[in-house]
This record gives structure tokens, sequence and C-alpha cells, in this order.
């Protein structure tokens, strides 16, 4: 047996563990509180709006702008990240390095802005 | 690390005039604004290619190894920068109608340029797949530039699907390569595949789905079937870059990815490409015949011209690099030249049937001798460019004694006869039926001259370029 297979059978122990204390606490409350059934209780809880039809309707095509305006700051977030643990070793040229990447992206929004991209007509 | 930035200098010029465009595109009002968005974009895409030519005899891997400076890069960078450059001038006749984009189509052009940049430098799979994606996305939005026309949007549309289908086999390749050798940088997967046997089937598949990649890029055969819908549906001057520039830069990471990756696969792989190179000249040459479509018909013979380059990977060594980079110049000159005359042509009859070049030889004497130069190049007549070019690359072929495969080229090259007079037959033979003289503009006589006095010079005077092109070779960094 290789040291790759032991991690696997310890996520399996953790599962066995995990589930037996999770069940144990469940079954304990089943048998511990009273049971008052109502509409209110099945109802999403902070999860957002309530569904109010089906979701295979029709949407406006226009909204693929916003999806993609979206993505430049999706983008941007996705290499921020690992850039703000790192850029202490890298120095002065990460930062402007990361500027100009910002700048870029900036510069990007600023043209879809200016040409109208963002007006809902 | 600062220091490494003075090689990217070129590179950093074209990404800052991309975004220069847009700006000007911002700020400018509607006055000549293609003119003077085409001149910005030209004269950063020279000032690039000034840095580039100023580097040259250097050699260096910077960017963590990632990134080549040698002299066989410079150089082709340097004609895919002023290639860009003439296509920009080429596209203003388009872009002067109302309701055109022009800060939009030239951002795209010097972005793709930038991404055929990467390619040709890039020394790192990982890299050169993002080169071929940033070459390849504003060149998918480049083909469908005319919105309301149903053709550029399926050539669009087609483009990009056929496109993504590539790159994904491209990084299962990539990926299969990998996980065998665990590094995507070229040098050292060959310096890892030394240990590995190399027949092993999973080694030769990756290879074949990393070229199969690339050879979508040239269009090679089989993975040319968008090239003719393409060609057709886009702008004819979108067109003319498309046939010409990409293809430098698909050639060059080719090339490096076989020589510097794979040494150690060299029967394997020059026999992939003695067998594309056949398919590719038989395909395009049978394919060109019966076109009715002059863009079609260029498509298909494009093809073939890839198949008479691949001859030249076929048969390592150094004549036979130098005899493809010297057919890639002649190709993309000749190549250039007669889709500018397509251009000048279409802006007047507003078609792209062979029959529209009927009696050009009358309305416009210049132009149908241009044009009959730019064909006869593309034939192999003696003192053009294609018969310097057909002749190195034949030659290399038979001194590493693979007769059979230029013996192929030449039939080949005699059936591309038939097309080629098909054109010339309409200038010289047919009446015209408009009989209007032709009015072309300044810029479009510019770029045709251009192109003429390449091909001439590379027909008539070739050793300076050839003794150039061997030198190169000897530079192909191997580090």
């Amino acid at each position: 047996m290789n040291a790759g297979m032991t991690n696997y059978y310890y996520v399996v122990a953790f599962a066995i563990v995990g589930g037996v204390f999770g069940g144990l606490l469940l079954s304990v409350a089943r048998m511990l509180r009273p049971r008052k059934i109502s509409k209110t209780k099945l109802e999403a809880y902070e999860c957002g709006m309530e569904p109010f039809e089906g979701n295979w309707t029709q949407y406006s095509a226009r909204f693929y702008v916003f999806a993609l305006v979206f993505l430049i700051f999706d983008v941007e977030i996705a290499f921020l990240y690992p850039w703000g643990t790192v850029f202490r070793d890298f120095g002065v040229t990460s930062l402007i390095e990361m500027f100009v990447f910002i700048g870029v992206l900036l510069l990007g929004l600023v043209y879809a802005w200016k040409k109208g991209v963002l007006k809902w007509l | 690390m600062a220091r490494e930035f003075i090689y990217l200098v070129p590179e950093i010029i074209v990404l800052a005039t991309a975004l220069g465009v847009l700006v000007l595109d911002l700020v400018l009002g509607a006055k000549r604004k293609p003119l003077i968005l085409a001149l910005a974009s030209v004269a950063g895409l020279l000032a690039a290619a000034g840095f580039t030519a100023n580097l040259m005899g250097q050699r260096a891997i910077v960017m963590a190894d990632m990134f080549v400076i040698d002299s066989f890069g410079l150089v082709l960078k340097v004609v895919i920068l002023v290639g860009a450059a003439l296509s920009v001038l080429l596209a203003v006749g388009f872009l002067e109608r109302p309701k055109s984009h022009p800060g939009e189509y030239d951002f795209l052009i010097v972005a793709s340029t930038l991404g055929m940049m990467v390619m040709t430098g890039s020394n790192n799979l990982l890299l050169a797949f993002l080169g071929i994606q940033l070459t390849s996305i504003p060149l998918y939005i480049l083909a469908g530039f005319k919105r309301n026309d149903s053709k550029s949007s399926e050539a669009a549309l087609k483009y990009f699907l056929l496109g993504v289908l590539t790159a994904a086999l491209m990084l299962y390749g990539m990926s299969l390569l990998y996980g065998l050798t665990g590094t995507l940088n070229l040098t050292t997967i060959a310096a890892r595949l030394g240990g590995i046997k190399t027949n092993d089937p999973v080694l030769f598949l990756g290879m074949v789905f990393i070229i199969a990649g690339f050879s979508f890029k040239i269009a090679a055969v089989p993975f040319h079937f968008w090239a003719p819908d393409v060609y057709e549906g886009s702008p004819t001057c979108v067109t003319a870059f498309i046939s010409a520039v990409p293809k430098i830069a698909g050639f060059a990471v080719l090339l490096r990815l076989v020589y510097t990756a794979f040494p150690a696969l060299t029967p394997q792989w020059t026999g992939l490409m003695a067998l594309m190179a056949v398919l590719t000249m038989v395909t395009g040459n049978i394919m060109a015949i019966p076109q009715k479509d002059i863009k079609r018909m260029l498509a298909f013979s494009g093809i073939a011209h890839v198949g008479y380059a691949l001859i030249a990977l076929a048969v390592p060594g150094q004549n036979a690099m130098g005899a493809l980079v010297f057919y890639l110049l002649a190709y993309s000159a000749m190549t250039a030249g007669a889709f500018t005359i397509v251009v000048a042509v279409g802006r007047v009859s507003h078609e792209h049937q062979i029959t529209s070049f009927a009696g050009l030889g009358t309305r416009a004497p210049v132009l149908a001798a241009a044009m009959t130069v730019f064909l006869l190049s593309m034939l192999g007549f003696p003192l053009t460019a294609g018969f310097t070019g057909k002749f190195l690359v034949f030659s290399a072929a038979i001194e590493k004694h693979y007769v059979w495969l230029a013996l192929i080229g030449v039939i080949n090259s005699v059936i591309s006869l038939y097309y080629y007079f098909g054109v010339v037959r309409q200038m010289y033979l047919t009446p015209a039926r408009a009989t209007t003289k032709m009015q072309v503009s300044g810029l479009v006589w510019l770029l045709i001259a251009i192109a003429l006095t390449v091909t001439f010079a590379l027909g008539i005077y070739p050793e300076p370029v050839i003794n150039l092109t061997r030198h190169l070779v000897v530079l192909f960094a191997r580090f």
C-alpha cells in the first residue's frame, strides 16, 4: 500500500465518524422535540426569494453584455487573490505589473461604457 | 528581472498601440477617423518592427524560460508586424463606409498581431496555447465583422466552433505530454524524452494532438475545413490578413515544437508531415479547380501552398528550414498582393465571382498585369518569388532523397496551372461586362506596389534573403 492510498482511508474514517455522530445527534433531537408541522416550515429560509414561476422562461439576450462585464471583474479578482499572497516576495515590479493589468481591464470597461454598451434599451 | 523587459519592448509597444487605438477611438471625432486610427496603428506596429530588428542577433530565453529571443523568431516577427501594418492600411477603404467600427477593427488586428508575436517566441506549450488563443479570438470577431451579412456571421461561427474544437484537442495533447514528462517547457520536454521509450503510443498521441492544433492555424488537410467558408464570408481585407499573416506564426510555432521538443521523435513527425504535405497539396489543388468564387479559389490555392511548405518540414535539415522561411515570405507577399487586387475589384463590382474579373485587361491594364504576376508567382513561374520558394523546397527534398515528395509537388504545380489561368483568361480573353475605367485608391496602389516589389525581388535576386534564412536557422536557439 502506498502513501497516496493511506490518505483515502483517513477520508473514509472521517466520513464514518461524521455520519455516526451527526445521525446520533439528529435521532436524539427527533426523540426529544415536539412535532408541530406547518407549511411555513417547508419554505426556503434565508436562501433568496421565493420562486414564483418555472425556470424555463425566456430572458433578454442583452444580459450577455452584463455577463461579459461581470467576467472582467471576475477574472480580475481571480488574479488579485494569488497575487496578494505572494506580492511581498516580488516587490515593486509585481505591484506595477498588477496595476498595468487592472489598468487594461479598466480601459476595457471605460470603452464599453462610453460606447453605450451598459445602456438598457 | 527588470532587465528581461528589454527583450519584450516590441510586445509592450504592440500592446500599448492596441490600447492607444481604443483610447483614440473614444476621443476622436468622426472626421477622417479610419485614416487617423490606421496611421496610429501602423506607426505603433512599425515602431515595434524597428525595435524587433534592433534586437537581431541576440539570443536569450526570458520570463522563467517561457519566451525565446532568437534571430529566427525576430525575423518572422518583423514580417508579421509589417504584414499587419499593411493589412491595417488595406482596410481603410472598407472602414470609411458609414456605420463601420474602425477603432474596433484596428484594435482587433493589433491584438491578434500581439498573439502571433507571443506564438512565434514561445518556448512553453502553455504560452503557445495562450498565443494561439490571443491570435484566434480577434480573428473570429473580424471574420464576422460585417454584422448584417449572413455569410460573414456564418464564417465567424464556423471559424469559432472549429477553432474551439482544435483548441480542446491541442490541450488534451499537451496534458498527455505533461503527464509523461512533467513539464510544459519545450527544451525540458526534449531532455526528459531521452528517458522515455519513443514508441510509447501515449507520447505519439500527445504529439499528434498538439500538431493537429497547430495545423488548424495553418489550414493543413485534414484541418482545413474552415478555410474556404471563412475566406469567402469574411470581409476581403480580413481574408487578406487571415490568409497570410497568422500562417507565418503558425509555421513558426510548429517548427519550434518539432525541432525543440521532439528531436527524439524525428522519424515519427517527419512521416506525419510528409503525409500531411501530400494530402494538403492534392486536396488544395483538386478542390480549387471547380471554384467559381475567387476568394474560395484562393483559399484552396492557399491550402495547396501550405502543402508545399509542409514538404520542407518533412525533410529536416538546415536547407529545408531555410527553404520553409523563404517560402513563407514569398507566399505571404504573393497572397497578400492577390487579395489586395480582389479587394480593389470587389469595391467596384461588389461581388467576388471569378467572372467579375472579365475584361480587367482593358478596364484596368495595370491591375490585370499585377494580378497576372501574382498568379504566375503562385504557379511557380521563373523570376518570381513563388519559383524560388518552390525550387528551394523541392531541392531540399531531393537532397534528402525524398524525390517522390518533390515529384508530387511538381505534379501539383502543373495541376494548379488550370485554375490560375482561368483567372488570367477571364481578364484578357473574356469581354468586359462594364466598360468604365476602374477607380483604385492610392493606398491600394501603394500596397500592390509593395507586394509586387517583394515578389520580384525574391524572384530575380533572392541570394541575400536565401543567405539570411539559412543563417537564421543556424541561429535557431537550442538551449
